[in-house]
């Protein structure tokens, strides 16, 4: 017989106990440990998500921050740079009026200094020329140009029409009958008799003509009354060659000052 | 060829009055002791982390995959069946497998043990459909679509029950014995290939013992369940 009976009855009974011994040892820890981890797993998940949503919104509060960030940025940026640009143009102005100032001033100074430099140049050189044909007709003036300057005097007194003689005469006369004639050198006698003959052919009788030295007249000779002077002199020459130099020089520092006024 | 080579029953180990320990039990318990051992010392120390061992992983592996091969077929929560039909095919592919151990005999080449597993499908039938359905539906069963339907009803479960038991005595035996007969014809080559063939067919027999078993106890859990789940399907084509 292929059947054992006992066999078949112990074999279900074997197998239920197989099923209580595999449902105690094998399914119920092994499905235990599996829902354990599915469960860890889910947990796990669970707090990822929302450990990633809260980064995210963090993440997105931050971005959101940094946007704000950077237009507060760029504004401020962009309000520096307008307040730093005003600035230099206020400071490129007042550097520029300060250095056309300055300028002005300093010009101003160039120019008053030349004023001055030109000033004293032109009263320098005026006194040095002055000083120069001074002392340079001086030691020329020997005994011939000193005779040849009386002689030139006299003509001039032999020239003089009748109404200065006149002139003279009623001077003399009013003034009292003093004449003066005053002379850079000794005049010779010849020349100082001639100078009394001439005097006394045109004006009344009476006159009396003193002779004097005088070291202010260069190789000149004055005949003075009171109020009225005839004279040669080459001081009246330097004058007028000084007075000429001035001139000159006066116009020299017109033109110097003209371009260097500020406007 | 003696009874003995056909049946293990026949080899007895241990005798004592009626009581006779053959080498079908006596290998069964092999079986039995060499499961629940190396279950308990698989998950005596089961680790529920992210990390743990291979061995525990091969046991989820097949745990898991029993459990969702039952909801597959059952379309219901596996955890009622799991014990029951997870044990049928770990101890059926169990006793396949250490068929190619020499010397071991395996119990399920034993037409007692394979009716002893039929029985106790044919018993756990009505007991999972009692316990789902209740005793009157369950038994409403066999008389539908009609009263006349009984007989071939009862009979039907007589006749799967004894094509379960046979089924998987032929297979198991078989490969066994013409493993033998092979070896005797021709030692060298050809055992090999029909001991490769006999772990496959082994493993086969043991799914579609397990699977069987399966349907038949979902059949009879089945109506209750439909009727269950109808009125809610009819609910979501209204809400649809």
């Amino acid at each position: 017989m292929l059947i054992d009976g006992f066999t078949v009855a112990a074999q279900i009974v074997n197998f239920f106990i197989l099923v209580a011994l595999m449902k105690v040892f094998l399914y119920r820890p092994i499905l235990k440990a599996m829902a354990d981890r599915e469960r860890k797993i889910a947990e796990r998940s669970a707090a990822t998500d929302a450990e990633r949503q809260k980064a995210d919104s963090e993440l997105a509060a931050y971005r959101k921050r940094n946007q704000s960030w950077d237009a507060e940025l760029q504004a401020l940026q962009t309000q520096a740079k307008k307040e730093v640009d005003g600035a230099k143009g206020e400071m490129l102005k007042e550097a520029h009026q300060d250095v056309a100032l300055l300028k002005a001033k300093w010009q101003s100074s160039i120019a008053h200094q030349k004023v001055a430099f030109l000033k004293s140049l032109k009263k320098r050189v005026t006194q040095q020329v002055y000083a120069t044909a001074r002392r340079a007709l001086s030691d020329l003036a020997n005994r011939d140009l000193e005779m040849q300057i009386t002689a030139v005097f006299i003509e001039g007194l032999e020239r003089l029409d009748q109404k200065k003689w006149k002139l003279i005469g009623d001077i003399q006369q009013a003034k009292g009958n003093q004449i003066l004639i005053e002379s850079a050198f000794a005049l010779p006698a010849e020349q100082s008799n001639k100078i009394d003959a001439l005097l006394r052919a045109h004006l009344p009788e009476g006159i009396v003509v003193d002779y004097k030295t005088e070291a202010n007249l260069i190789c000149g000779i004055a005949l003075k009354v009171p109020g009225h002077k005839i004279t040669w002199d080459l001081n009246d020459y330097l004058r007028t060659l000084e007075a000429e130099i001035s001139d000159v020089l006066q116009v020299e520092t017109q033109t110097f000052e003209k371009p260097l006024s500020v406007s | 060829m003696n009874i003995t080579q056909i049946t293990p029953d026949q080899v007895i180990y241990w005798q004592w009055g009626g009581f006779a320990v053959n080498a079908t039990l006596a290998y069964t318990w092999g079986v039995m002791l060499l499961l629940t051992l190396g279950s308990w010392l698989i998950t005596r120390r089961l680790s529920s982390e992210l990390r743990f061992s291979r061995w525990q992983n091969l046991l989820e592996i097949l745990v898991g995959g029993i459990r969702d091969q039952i909801q597959e077929v059952s379309s219901q929560k596996p955890e009622a069946y799991l014990p029951f039909i997870g044990t049928i095919f770990i101890f059926i592919a169990m006793s396949n497998l250490l068929a190619v151990v020499p010397g071991f005999i395996p119990p399920t080449a034993s037409l007692s043990t394979t009716t002893a597993l039929a029985l106790a499908v044919f018993v756990s039938v009505p007991f999972f459909g009692i316990s789902k359905q209740g005793l009157g539906a369950y038994l409403k069963n066999y008389v539908e679509p009609s009263v006349f339907m009984l007989p071939f009803n009862v009979m039907g479960e007589f006749s799967r029950t004894l094509a379960l038991a046979v089924r998987l005595f032929g297979n198991a035996m078989s490969g066994v014995k013409i493993g033998a007969i092979l070896l005797a014809l021709a030692p060298l080559f050809f055992p090999v290939v029909m001991q490769v063939l006999g772990l496959l067919t082994g493993m086969i027999q043991a799914y579609i013992f397990a699977i069987l078993a399966l349907v038949y106890i979902t059949s009879a859990t089945r109506a209750h369940h439909e009727k269950e789940t109808a009125p809610l399907e009819k609910g979501e084509q209204k809400n649809g």
